[in-house]
């Protein structure tokens, strides 16, 4: 634990104790850190109310409802390992995220990813294959070689893809969550993304397709997956092999 | 076909992977990996849940987004990133600045062609103690057409240029000025110098004089010029004090040789730069018979006269609107001038200047003259034109 982590530990658990200085020097030095996350989050000031929320339990009286009330603190559960600047961005964080995905659940999930731009394209493609009765056929067989090489991926490429294709973050983004420069994150996106489609057409083309055909699989596939569901298809690889198996 | 490709493969990605098992990051987990006090073992498998957990992939995206960018080094700065350049700039634009007038006060430094008349008996030892101890390539170069004491011009001469007139003590001991030539670094222009020659020299010149002098090809220092600077540094050594080092100068080969007529000694472009004096241009007119009066030439293109071995020096206006680049004086108040573009001045007083009627608007380099009616001059194509009337006619 490095000298200002213990400093930061040190304020939080006196904080964490009620003590009256310890948490003026709290409330001026780490009330604008919440802020300033809280706006980054969310410049409307959606998140200003988890930070609210957040300060109060901070400091706040949590536990028992008798007389002699116990002091609940948030505190209690930083331990130094990270700065408490840090600490808090994260909790902030969390908690912005799981509320957001706790409303999204109550929404119904077309309204809800109609901004998304892949997923509005393929529910407003038009089925232009429908003719093609291989169609399906082949989408299901681009898609489990797909996931399975997602798959086989190391964690940290997986998390690189992720977090640009998926969670839409900057290089400098990724590369501050993975320690890398951003030249490094883009090369090593690019270095990912050919691995990954060489790999695909490495499968197709062991599948008997032709190169011709596995740009039109890929472009068909990608235009207008058609009623497949990839998510399902991409659930467990038990099933993936099945979908395979049966895809082929 | 790219696009589709990465839409595939965001379809891919944002399916739910399979389940790996493990709990999702804690906020005290993630706030350790962003702030890198997470060990390899903890980072490997937090990385390893978030790369399939679509939750801790939002928050750790959220976190970044609140994560503040890291400090740069002030040496990554913006505003260090455009001083970089920028001094980068300014030195360079310093050391283009600075170069040349470096070259120059090298150059300076280095030599001054200075040829004079030799003196009828060969110096004593106190004329060798009167002169400066910077002895510079000028002396060497008169060595070489003259057994006599050397000229005290050089070195002083040439730090000396930027004044116009430069009180002495001794005449001996201190030099003239001398003004710059226009000519400039590197110039193409030949260097001249004028010897007299009139009685033979107790260090004969090597080689005679061959026109055309400017364009000779560049020879080495004859022998007998290289014994006479040898000698002439050994008297020189003799005679400084102990203090006073001789400043080792470039050996200048000096083309060309004296005759019995003034004549112009031609200092190439090419052997003054190989003697590391290139764009030194000061051009010096001795008479072979007095040793008092002489013409320089400056770098700025004025003709400059003195009559008292450079204690003062008049400049003589001469209305001629290119540089001189050659000059012979066959005596005190006699001097021809040559110059580019069939430049040829004559002053027959020694006071004013006359520009004579040259057939053809050639660079001329050299001159040689006998008297104020016979000169040859030499054309930079190495043509040579000899008047016999004074400049009147030329053939």
């Amino acid at each position: 634990m490095s000298r200002s982590h213990s400093a930061d530990l040190e304020l939080a658990q006196r904080c964490a104790a009620g003590d009256p200085a310890a948490w003026d020097r709290f409330v001026l030095e780490y009330r604008p850190v919440l802020y300033r996350a809280a706006d980054a989050l969310d410049p409307h000031g959606g998140a200003r109310e988890i930070a609210d929320s957040l300060y109060a339990e901070l400091f706040g009286l949590r536990g028992s409802d008798t007389a002699g009330a116990e002091r609940q603190s948030l505190f209690r559960y930083f331990h130094g390992r990270s700065s408490l600047a840090t600490w808090l961005r994260a909790v902030l964080a969390q908690r912005y995220v799981d509320r957001l995905r706790a409303g999204r659940r109550l929404e119904a999930l077309p309204d809800d990813r109609a901004g998304d731009g892949p997923v509005a394209v393929r529910h407003l493609a038009a089925p232009a294959a429908d003719a093609d009765p291989e169609r399906p056929r082949y989408i299901a067989l681009v898609a489990a070689i797909l996931a399975r090489v997602v798959a086989a991926l190391q964690p940290r490429d997986r998390l690189r893809l992720a977090s640009y294709y998926v969670r839409q973050s900057t290089l400098a983004e990724i590369g501050r969550l993975l320690h890398e420069h951003e030249a490094t994150v883009s090369r090593q996106l690019a270095r990912t993304r050919r691995a990954i489609r060489a790999e695909v057409e490495r499968e197709l083309a062991q599948a008997g397709l032709v190169p011709a055909q596995i740009a039109e699989y890929l472009d068909a596939v990608a235009a207008d997956p058609g009623p497949l569901d990839l998510g399902r298809l991409f659930r467990g690889t038990d099933r993936q092999d099945q979908m395979r198996e049966r895809s082929l | 076909m790219t696009n589709s490709f990465d839409r595939l493969l965001r379809e891919a990605l944002e399916a739910p992977p399979p389940d790996r098992g493990g709990s999702c990051l804690d906020a005290e987990t993630v706030a350790a990996w962003c702030d890198g006090s997470l060990d390899a073992t903890a980072r490997a498998a937090a990385e390893a849940h978030a790369a399939d957990c679509a939750r801790c992939q939002a928050f750790l995206a959220a976190m970044m987004r609140v994560e503040p960018p890291p400090l740069r080094p002030w040496w990554r700065s913006p505003a260090f990133g455009w001083m970089a350049p920028l001094a980068v700039g300014a030195a360079a634009l310093l050391i283009w600045v600075n170069l040349p007038t470096s070259h120059v006060e090298q150059a300076r430094v280095a030599t001054s062609v200075d040829v004079v008349a030799p003196a009828p008996t060969p110096a004593p030892a106190a004329s060798a103690q009167a002169m400066p101890r910077e002895s510079g390539v000028a002396e060497r170069a008169e060595a070489a057409v003259t057994p006599g004491p050397p000229s005290t011009s050089a070195m002083r001469e040439a730090r000396s240029r930027d004044q116009q007139v430069r009180q002495e003590a001794s005449a001996a001991m201190k030099p003239a000025p001398i003004t710059p030539l226009t000519e400039g670094v590197g110039a193409p222009v030949p260097l001249q110098t004028t010897p007299v020659a009139t009685p033979p020299p107790a260090v004969p010149v090597a080689a005679p004089t061959t026109a055309p002098l400017a364009a000779a090809a560049p020879a080495p220092v004859p022998p007998r010029l290289a014994d006479a600077q040898d000698a002439l540094s050994k008297s020189n050594a003799a005679a400084a004090a102990p203090s006073a080092q001789p400043t080792p100068v470039p050996e200048l080969p000096v083309e060309g040789t004296r005759k019995d007529l003034a004549e112009t000694v031609t200092i190439t472009a090419a052997s003054a730069r190989r003697a590391g004096v290139a764009g030194q241009t000061e051009l010096i007119i001795r008479p072979p018979d007095n040793r008092l009066t002489r013409w320089r030439i400056t770098l700025t293109g004025f003709v400059q006269r003195t009559t008292d071995n450079g204690a003062t020096w008049e400049t003589q206006p001469t209305g001629a609107p290119v540089p001189v680049t050659a000059g012979a004086a066959p005596s005190e108040t006699v001097c021809w001038l040559v110059g580019r573009g069939g430049l040829v001045l004559l002053s027959t007083d020694g006071r004013t200047w006359t520009r004579l009627k040259f057939p053809q608007a050639r660079d001329l380099v050299a001159v040689e003259a006998a008297n104020d009616k016979s000169a040859t001059v030499t054309a930079v194509s190495g043509r040579v034109f000899t008047t016999t009337d004074g400049g009147k006619s030329w053939k």
